[in-house]
């Protein structure tokens, strides 16, 4: 217990010291705030959309067994291969076992692969394994942690991106933001072309159709999702909702959350691509995957399901507006936190980490509920705290 | 109960101060293993001693950093005591502050990762020479101020309603015990108020701390059987009686408020000390951009006890938001707000106020 407490200050501290960090998050933090207003001004249906889609997501924790059935039995259908994977340990396998070994693989964001670890995993096998968004690619380049959920590398500056990518490249590239997005985007296009298989994750799973929804502005994602012969996708069971009307509703409030009035991209992924051009014979692998696997990971999801307090946790969009409003983000980053960020954050290492690496987290949020004023699916961030604060008390209390 | 005493320092206590001379006593724990042996074999992160030393001072004196009732009630010297059923609640919480400073600075020296001076601060209160004594006399001026803004409440609350009258024991609500997750001591603790506030008499609180009026409003129906007083916060009473006031300032003044997270977002008080100020001649209300209810910033006084650094950072930030206003004064109306941001703000430009301080100043003569 000790040693995962003792970790996390001296990161929390590092992080807490280095001026930069707190500098790009007041700059982020004024951008984000002006255009989310702007989205859900031209928008304002959005809030109310909000609160549907709180309901949508209480009622779909409350029967994720039977949303899981259900989309399987679709996926399937569909002729794709739906897969439930209990554990991380499990997930691993599922997935090393389908890459296999000397694979080219491209991923675009997931924050559920990066709770499994599944890039180290997926390279431990002696796979090579790109990540294709660009803010991960920095974060991949620079072997760091995410610090934010939809802007991992959010404290790092365009000088350091610039001296990265040189080095990397092996390439002159200079500070320049818009060279540094081409230099990028040059650099993976070959990737993408060579590579065997692609990971996604997933933002939303309709359960009636069993259609993924993938939410994106790079068009990465697309690529990682199209190209590749074999598409593999990684999602927790949360992300389930009954029917493909819900999906668009928790979709639209997502990224109006994420402050965007639109997103570039939403792919919509039912199954392998497909064809019947020829004799009407319906033939796997046109243009895009000709396999299609979807993943399922509980990996302690379904014990914050059982917890009336905690279970809010699962309700998350994942549109990172919260963190914009915490004080204590503010100076430190994703480093308060460890795989999942901020106060709420404490539920999810509950779930995935276990409690020493929730409780340090819990004791580090201020309880001061910004986050819920922000939240479109109003998080009750405060009472979670509480709750694995006692049962923090708890434990303590009976190791003795 | 959790048996803390098998875990912190205390065996070797020396209740009575003339005694804090032997402080060299071997400190053993409860099973009678040596703590230092204790502490080698199962480190335990400096989170947990401090909490487990704060909750353990509860137990022993009904406050977290151990002060003796004569000094929670000494800010009502030469104050008539008054006998009615509506009581002013301190709650503490002002009285308290110069007493936890001191654990604050070591904590924010020491740092959190296996800090001995940390240890040494921590185990002096296990030898009985808790913060406290000594500390005192660092903290005597500190505690005169704090227990001025207590009287200041009282007497302006006096100018609307004469009858109120204070208990004779400060209680502190155990807000403490309830947010670090002691349930079970909360619990307990939340009774004893109760039963004092029955034994007194008592039938309405007034609260002059944000946490007191939470505890109170929100917490203590929910775990206390009958505890069915009215609670009423200052600013509420102020409100209603603003006008009796006759509140002026001398020059024209520019003021700006900072909310509290609690007062505002969960007790939804945010148009009273508005109000309040309309009411004072020549008191000019700015607000900054993101403010009241929905957006007002927190202090960062909730993890001050464990992460001092952080709380210094949150409220120089939250001043320079309250300086955007273009304010000459800020206005907090909680004890722990006022005492992070005053500290923030010495440099800043910005003169961070007490609301009760500066409305006593504005009382016209």
């Amino acid at each position: 217990m000790k040693a995962a407490f003792d970790e996390y200050y001296h990161r929390l501290m590092e992080a807490f010291q280095n001026e930069s960090i707190a500098l790009a998050i007041e700059r982020a933090t004024a951008s984000y705030r002006k255009n989310v207003t702007n989205a859900l001004t031209k928008y304002p249906h959005t809030v109310k959309l909000a609160k549907e889609v709180r309901s949508i997501k209480e009622r779909s924790v409350d029967r994720w067994e039977d949303l899981l059935k259900e989309a399987m039995d679709n996926i399937i259908s569909n002729n794709g291969q739906a897969y439930f994977a209990k554990t991380a340990g499990d997930a691993k396998k599922i997935i090393g076992d389908l890459v296999g070994r000397e694979k080219v693989v491209v991923k675009s964001k997931s924050l559920t692969s990066e709770e499994i670890g599944l890039r180290q995993h997926l390279e431990s096998l002696g796979n090579e394994v790109w990540e294709t968004d660009l803010g991960e690619f920095i974060i991949q380049l620079l072997d760091e942690e995410p610090m934010h959920i939809l802007s991992p590398a959010i404290h790092v500056p365009r000088e350091e991106v610039a001296k990265l990518f040189s080095n990397v490249m092996k390439e002159s590239i200079p500070a320049d933001i818009q060279k540094e997005v081409g230099a990028a985007r040059r650099f993976l296009r070959n990737k993408y072309i060579s590579a065997d298989v692609g990971i996604s994750g997933a933002n939303i799973v309709s359960a009636d159709t069993g259609a993924v929804f993938v939410l994106e502005n790079e068009g990465n994602a697309r690529l990682v999702t199209g190209l590749p012969e074999e598409h593999i996708v990684l999602v927790g069971i949360e992300k389930l909702v009954p029917t493909l009307a819900d999906a668009f509703k928790v979709a639209e409030v997502t990224w109006r959350y994420a402050q965007y009035v639109i997103p570039s991209y939403m792919s919509l992924i039912g199954g392998p691509s497909k064809t019947g051009d020829i004799e009407k014979v319906i033939t796997y692998g046109a243009h895009g995957p000709k396999e299609y696997h979807v993943v399922f990971i509980d990996n302690g999801r379904s014990e914050l399901a059982k917890d009336p307090d905690l279970k809010e946790a699962l309700y998350c969009l994942r549109c990172g507006g919260c963190m914009y409003e915490c004080p204590v983000f503010s100076l430190v980053g994703g480093r308060f936190g460890h795989k999942y960020f901020i106060g709420y954050g404490a539920a999810w290492e509950l779930a995935v980490s276990g409690l020493k690496w929730a409780a340090p987290i819990a004791y580090t949020c201020l309880r001061c509920d910004r986050c819920k004023e922000r939240c479109p699916v109003e998080i009750n961030t405060a009472k979670i705290v509480l709750r694995i604060r006692r049962l923090f008390v708890d434990k303590y209390r009976s190791s003795k | 109960m959790l048996q803390l005493h098998q875990t912190t320092y205390i065996v070797t206590e020396l209740n009575n101060p003339s005694q804090n001379c032997q402080k060299r006593k071997v400190l053993k724990s409860t099973s009678g293993e040596l703590i230092e042996n204790r502490l080698q074999r199962e480190p335990v992160s400096p989170l947990i001693k401090i909490m487990l030393a704060l909750v353990d001072n509860m137990k022993k004196s009904g406050n977290p950093v151990g002060v003796s009732k004569d000094k929670l009630s000494s800010w009502a010297r030469g104050v008539e005591q008054g006998n009615s059923s509506l009581v002013l609640c301190t709650g503490c919480e002002y009285q308290l502050i110069p007493y936890f400073l001191p654990l604050v600075d070591r904590v924010k020296k020491s740092g959190l990762v296996d800090s001995k001076l940390l240890d040494f601060t921590l185990r002096l209160k296990g030898f009985g020479l808790d913060f406290v004594s000594l500390f005192a006399s660092l903290s005597a001026k500190d505690s005169d101020y704090y227990n001025e803004l207590v009287r200041k409440h009282l007497l302006l609350l006096r100018r609307v309603k004469e009858d109120i009258a204070f208990l004779p024991d400060e209680l502190y609500p155990g807000a403490l015990l309830y947010e670090f997750g002691f349930l079970e001591e909360f619990v307990e603790h939340a009774k004893k108020v109760s039963k004092t506030f029955k034994e007194r008499g008592v039938k309405t609180i007034i609260t002059i701390s944000p946490h007191s009026l939470e505890m109170f409003r929100l917490v203590y129906p929910s775990f206390v059987d009958g505890f069915d007083f009215e609670i009423v916060h200052y600013l509420e009473l102020l409100t209603k009686y603003a006008s009796d006031l006759r509140l002026a300032v001398k020059e024209p003044t520019s003021v700006t408020i900072h909310d509290p997270c609690h007062l505002a977002r969960s007790m939804n008080i945010v148009e009273e000390p508005r109000a309040i100020l309309n009411s004072v001649k020549g008191v000019e209300l700015k607000e900054v951009p993101f403010a009241k209810k929905r957006w007002t910033t927190c202090c960062g006084a909730p993890i001050e006890t464990f992460l001092p650094m952080l709380t210094e950072g949150i409220s120089q930030k939250r001043v320079k938001e309250l300086k955007e206003s273009g304010s000459d004064i800020a206005l907090t109306l909680c004890p722990f707000c006022h005492t992070n941001l005053r500290n923030a703000s010495s440099t800043s430009g910005l003169k961070v106020m007490d609301f009760v301080d500066f409305l006593s100043r504005c009382i016209e003569s």
